[in-house]
């Protein structure tokens, strides 16, 4: 017996699904089996194709493959930790399926850029400074 | 500076945004180094409360305002509310009429 396609199976849940905070728990919970590792999990989260990615770093499509088969060369870890713990805030503090739209949205405290347009610049460690002050609430509540 | 002092209404319950990781959202030693708009920093403990549900979503827009971030763009469990009484002797200013306001004169941000 063929195994049903994920579109498949996806479409059957949300029709059936008692409600849209049950199909959440759902893909979270699936989310978290997956135990995505931090370029996977940027690149899913994100919703980032392979050559997006490789720009977001810097380097040749060619250059991210062998990432992917050889792993992150040491002298990018510092820039995935930044992606990574800015990946990490986008997650807690958003609904999952408005973060590929919010990283493209250019902003006025980013200078009139977007959070993807910062990384493709190379200033990763400013992505996660940003990141981190957009939800920081003691700015408006101390 | 001497705030004209008010009497706070006996049944009144304040609001305070908070984080979800904070480990008590009501400690005021926060405001107390950091500062705010009625402390100075490094000069006393204060407890910022919202005095109802609008107030404090106008706070969360205003934290987002800038960003690339849309109050509709949250998550329900990224921000919560949590609801706190003030004994009746508690010393308070008015920070509300331009009285209250004159008397507790400049400097404040």
């Amino acid at each position: 017996m063929a195994l049903a396609t994920p579109r498949d199976v996806a479409e059957k849940l949300a029709a059936e699904a008692p409600d849209r905070a049950w199909l959440r728990a759902l893909t979270d919970d699936l989310y978290r089996r997956l135990e995505l590792d931090p370029l996977d999990r940027f690149t899913t989260v994100w919703n980032l194709s392979d050559s997006e990615t490789a720009r977001a770093f810097g380097v040749s499509r060619q250059a991210f493959s062998k990432w992917r088969r050889e792993g992150v060369p040491a002298e990018r870890a510092r820039a995935l930790a930044d992606l990574d713990a800015a990946t990490g805030i986008l997650e807690r503090r958003l609904e999952r399926e408005r973060i590929p739209a919010v990283v493209r949205r250019p902003a006025e405290m980013l200078g009139g850029r977007s959070l993807l347009e910062l990384a493709r610049a190379g200033e990763h460690a400013e992505v996660h400074r940003a990141v981190a002050t957009m939800f920081d609430l003691r700015r408006v509540q101390p | 500076v001497t705030p004209l002092p008010v009497r706070l209404p006996d049944d009144g319950v304040w609001l305070r945004l908070a984080e979800p990781e904070w480990e008590d959202p009501l400690d005021p030693s926060f405001a107390a180094f950091q500062g705010g708009r009625w402390n100075a920093p490094g000069s006393y403990p204060a407890l910022y409360l919202n005095g109802d549900v609008q107030t404090a979503r106008l706070q969360i827009e205003r934290m987002l305002a800038g960003s690339p971030v849309h109050p509709g763009d949250l998550d329900d469990s990224a921000n919560v509310l949590v609801a706190a009484t003030l004994p009746r002797s508690q010393r308070c200013g008015d920070t509300v009429t331009d009285p209250g306001l004159r008397a507790l004169g400049a400097g404040f941000r």
